[in-house]
């Protein structure tokens, strides 16, 4: 399980996809978002959790997420964050940049 | 706890140590705080999965990755982020209270206009009297140290005269003896017809200058050169140089100009260099070209006086000094030469004379304006006021529901903002409006260097006066409704309370320093008034009304004035008899004269023997005044006693001679001027055969001066210049062009230098009084219906702020006079304390007026008496209206309301 590992930050620009396609489904603080990537990639998708931050807050810099305090499920004070109206439309650019990077590649390696 | 606890607990202490309350600071505790959350939960997390809690804490730590490198990152970025959220923050606030602030200018129209047409009028006024300050006594003269050229007038004793031109030998004697001065020039202009190739002859202005007077200027010529000892002393070739415009207009502004041989009445003149437009400026009066003064020292004689003589200043030289120094020197002239008898020297600064008599108009404007823009920002602080009262309850609220004290006096200043910079916009406008109708007070040599505009400096000005204005007028109220204490506004506890005493203070102070600033102004449109009233009424000794001047130009060339044979100069004669033939047959006019001098030109002055009396050098001069026999009934001026000329006497009659009303009282005090006799030019007697009415020669306001009239077809004038007057049987306007068709019919030769109505010319010569009188006077107006206003504003106010107690002393049987009595008294009182203070400063200000007034004394006492009771009276009639509401208070709607 571990050999099969990729570390997603080496694949570039793909960082920020990966954030904002973990909180599509709703607000998440920062240790979630690190748990989301792992469990919907089928923990194939390795992030150095630090790394994590840097991202989250230009993300939220740029205006593409938004931060709250709010309560952990174990009830610590945590910060969420949830995609902004431009945060879910970059999301929908970034997937769709991501097929079309991955289908050339695919085609590039099928035609070897 | 483990080691790895222990760091945590380290760290934490380091964050609780670090000073709060910076924005910034704040942005760090958070992200130590978000990032200690996640190290802490997902080292719960794996001991929950089984790890010991030190490995789990390492874990944990390890899986983060760099915890200083992430730290350091990410607080950068939060403080990024919340710089551009504070800013949009910002600005979505100011944006808000813009809309805010103009949403309450449109609330109330009649208050914002009234703010932007006084602030409109009050930025205009200033803006242009600033511009006009800027042209007339800002910008220095365009000279080297210009402030070392002086004058060097002469003056007589006997006659009075203050500022005479000099006589050629005086020049000399000055510029060899005198120590002072570290070069000296002198000039006389005249006219003279200009002639290119091929192009048509043009009348110009044409000043005859000593070598050294441009070098004592300090003008470098635009192009060649400028004159030398052998230009004036020697055989050189006549030359000229050409003014700046006349070779831009006249020759297209070609350089190949240079050495060129145009024509001077006739003569061919080469030439020699074109001279910039200011140059012009220190000769007092527009010139289009220079020629050689052809003169030497031994040539040079004590009379005519008709030489302006210019000298620079020595270095460490002072003007007391030169003066000084004239004195002496022109004492010793006295004595050696008995023609410079009672003549002393002045010396002036070129810079005071030219800018003298407008320096001191402007000087009065300004003070005018000051006054006025005083009273404007009284009035527009009271209105702001008022409106603060209306805003107070609204200010609170803000301020309790948790709005800044910065945000809520900033809203208070940026509505004043908005509204002085719409006023300085529009006073912009104002300006530029004023400043076209105020230019003509430039002296006309001086606005050919420097028309004043409105120049960006100006500009600023205006909008600095706007910010200081709505600072001034804006925070006061801002402040006033920050220490508003909401408890008291929302409990409708008006009029009580310390806030509201304070504005009650300060509103009565208001109106007493705009009564006061009215009576200033007052009185000053009072003297300047009654000035041109008086003027007005002076009897200028002609009738001004359809009557029309022509001054023309006589060449020398065609119309030869040799003096060996005067006064036999047929030419002169001969052009006369035809101009004066030819212009009465012109449709509309009744007569023509020719003169030497049209009636408001003194001309110059003449010595003269009384037959049978011994020499007096004490007698003085008379006003020399050459005219054609139809001159009096031309201009009006009226025959006392005897006869006038008659138009049978020619150049071989006996001279005839008649002397006006002043003369004959002064020189012939027991009535015996008709018969005698008197000479002036030469040995000849010439009789007195008639007394005239005294003519304002020197201007209306100016006492006219003892003179004697000689009829020009027996003594023709030797001048280049000749003036003929029409006497028109309609309105004098449309005749100009057919008059001046009339002379070039009678020889294209003769120029036409200017044409203008007597009318024009006598309201010239009021020009600097009238422009002040209006100006002053409208701003008088305003003041008084600003005061008005001002006293109508603040008793309504005070009524309306005073109906419970009103309604109160009504139900207790007040009588409604009573009530009404009180109202009228306390608005009277306010306003009598202002102008009695405002009397007082006008007394004193009233000085600087003095040398503007005609006719009344700066400490008139009625033009003062009626000052204060016209404005008092003002004010008992704009306190009426609230006074009635006062006593119509109902006691029982009024106890309601509150």
């Amino acid at each position: 399980m571990t050999r099969s590992r990729v570390d997603a930050g080496s694949l570039y620009g793909t960082l920020n996809l990966l954030v904002l396609q973990a909180l599509a489904d709703g607000p998440l603080h920062g240790l979630g978002v690190a748990r989301r990537i792992q469990a919907g990639s089928r923990e194939r998708l390795q992030v150095e959790e630090g790394a994590l931050y840097p991202a989250l807050h230009r993300l939220e810099r740029d205006g593409l997420l938004e931060a709250r305090w709010g309560t952990s499920e174990n009830n610590r004070r945590a910060r969420f964050y949830t995609l902004t109206a431009r945060g879910r439309a970059e999301l929908a650019r970034e997937v769709d940049r991501w097929r079309k990077h991955a289908a050339a590649v695919e085609w590039l390696l099928e035609g070897r | 706890m483990s080691d790895g606890g222990g760091e945590d607990r380290v760290e934490r202490e380091r964050v609780q140590f670090r000073p709060g309350g910076s924005p910034d600071r704040e942005v760090g505790d958070e992200v130590d705080e978000e990032l200690r959350f996640h190290l802490e939960a997902r080292a719960d997390e794996l001991v929950r999965q089984g790890w010991s809690p030190e490995e789990a804490a390492r874990e944990a730590r390890r899986r983060f990755g760099d915890v200083e490198a992430v730290r350091s990152r990410s607080r950068s970025l939060r403080v990024q982020a919340a710089r551009r959220d504070r800013l949009r923050r910002g600005l979505e606030a100011f944006r808000q209270d813009l809309r805010l602030a103009a949403r309450e200018l449109v609330r109330d129209p009649a208050l914002a206009g009234l703010v932007v047409i006084t602030l409109a009028l009050g930025t205009g006024f200033a803006t242009a009297l600033f511009s006009l300050a800027d042209a007339v006594l800002l910008r220095p003269l365009p000279f080297p140290e210009p402030d070392r050229l002086v004058y060097l007038w002469q003056y007589d004793r006997a006659t009075g005269t203050v500022r005479e031109p000099a006589g050629t030998a005086d020049f000399y004697d000055f510029r060899d003896r005198a120590r002072s001065f570290a070069g000296m020039g002198m000039f006389r202009s005249r006219s003279g017809s200009l002639r290119g190739d091929g192009t048509e002859p043009r009348s110009l202005r044409v000043a005859e200058a000593h070598h050294d007077l441009l070098g004592v200027l300090g003008v470098q010529p635009l192009l060649g050169r400028g004159f030398t000892t052998e230009d004036t002393e020697g055989d050189a070739p006549a030359t000229i140089l050409l003014g700046e415009g006349v070779w831009r207009g006249l020759f297209q502004g070609d350089p190949a100009v240079l050495g060129r041989t145009v024509s001077l009445d006739g003569e061919p003149v080469e030439v020699a260099g074109v001279l910039p437009a200011g140059a012009t400026l220190a000769l007092g009066s527009a010139v289009d070209a220079w020629v050689p003064l052809r003169m030497t020292p031994a040539r040079a004689t004590r009379s005519p006086h008709d030489v302006t003589v210019v000298a620079r200043l020595a270095p460490g030289a002072t003007l007391e000094a030169a003066s000084a120094e004239m004195t002496t020197l022109a004492a010793r002239m006295e004595v050696e030469d008995p023609e410079n008898r009672n003549r002393g020297v002045r010396v002036e600064s070129v810079g005071e004379y030219l800018r003298g008599p407008t320096a001191r108009t402007v000087m009065v404007l300004q003070g005018a304006v000051a006054l006025l823009l005083l009273l404007m920002t009284l009035n527009v602080a009271h209105l702001l006021l008022s409106r603060s009262v209306a805003r107070s309850r609204e200010a609170a609220v803000h301020r309790a529901l948790g709005a800044g004290a910065v945000r809520v006096a900033g809203r208070a200043v940026l509505a004043t903002l908005l509204l002085s910079l719409a006023g300085v916009v529009a006073g912009l406008g104002v300006a530029t409006l004023l400043l076209d109708l105020l230019s003509p007070l430039v002296p006309p040599a001086m606005r050919v260097a420097a028309p004043p505009v409105l120049d960006l400096r100006v500009v600023g000005f205006g909008l600095l006066l706007a910010v200081l204005l709505a600072v001034a007028t804006g925070l006061p109220p801002a402040l006033g409704a920050l220490r508003t204490d909401l408890r008291q506004v929302l409990s409708g506890a008006r009029g009580e309370g310390g806030q509201a005493g304070v504005r009650s203070r300060a509103r009565p102070v208001l109106v007493a320093a705009q009564g006061a600033t009215a009576a200033v102004l007052l009185v000053g449109a009072a003297l300047l008034g009654t000035t041109l009233l008086n003027l007005h009424r002076v009897d200028p000794g002609f009738r001004a009304e359809g009557m029309l001047r022509l001054t023309l130009s006589v060449p020398a060339t065609r119309y030869p004035a040799d003096f060996s044979v005067f006064p036999e100069w047929p030419e002169r004669i001969g052009l006369m008899a035809e101009l004066l033939r030819r212009g009465g047959e012109v449709p509309g006019v009744e007569a023509v004269a020719l003169a030497a001098n049209h009636p408001l030109d003194a001309g110059f002055t003449n010595s003269f023997r009384i037959e049978g009396r011994p020499p007096d050098p004490d007698r003085g001069e008379m006003t020399t005044r050459m005219v054609t026999p139809d001159y009096f009934a031309v201009t009006g001026l009226r025959l006392l006693d005897g006869r006038l000329f008659r138009e049978s006497e020619g150049a071989g009659d006996p001279g005839t001679v008649l002397i006006n009303r002043t003369a004959a009282r002064r020189h012939f005090p027991e009535g015996d001027a008709l018969g005698s006799r008197i000479a002036f030019w030469g040995p000849v007697f010439r009789e007195i055969v008639g007394i005239v009415e005294d003519e304002h020669v020197h201007g209306l306001r100016a006492t006219p001066p003892p003179a004697f009239y000689v009829n020009l077809l027996q003594i023709p004038s030797a001048a280049g210049e000749l003036t003929l007057l029409a006497r028109t049987s309609g309105p004098s306007a449309g005749l100009g062009p057919p008059l001046q068709r009339m002379v070039a019919a009678v020889d294209p030769a003769l120029g036409v230098l200017e044409v203008a109505s007597m009318e024009a010319t006598v309201a010239a010569s009021l020009e600097r009084e009238r422009f002040a009188g209006t100006v002053v006077g409208i701003f008088a107006a305003m003041a008084v219906a600003l005061a008005a206003v001002g006293v109508y504003g603040v008793l309504s106010y005070s009524v309306a702020r005073r109906r419970r107690e009103l309604g109160i002393r009504l139900a207790l049987g007040a009588r409604e006079g009573q009530l009404r009595l009180g109202i009228l008294r306390q608005g009277v009182t306010w306003v009598a304390t202002g102008v009695l203070a405002g009397l007082v400063v006008a007394r004193g200000a009233g000085r600087v007026l003095e040398s503007l007034l005609f006719g009344v004394e700066p400490g008139a006492v009625w033009v003062y008496l009626s000052s204060g009771v016209l404005l008092v009276a003002v004010a008992l009639l704009a306190a009426l209206l609230p006074a009635r509401r006062a006593s119509r208070v109902d006691p029982a709607l009024s106890l309601r309301s509150e």
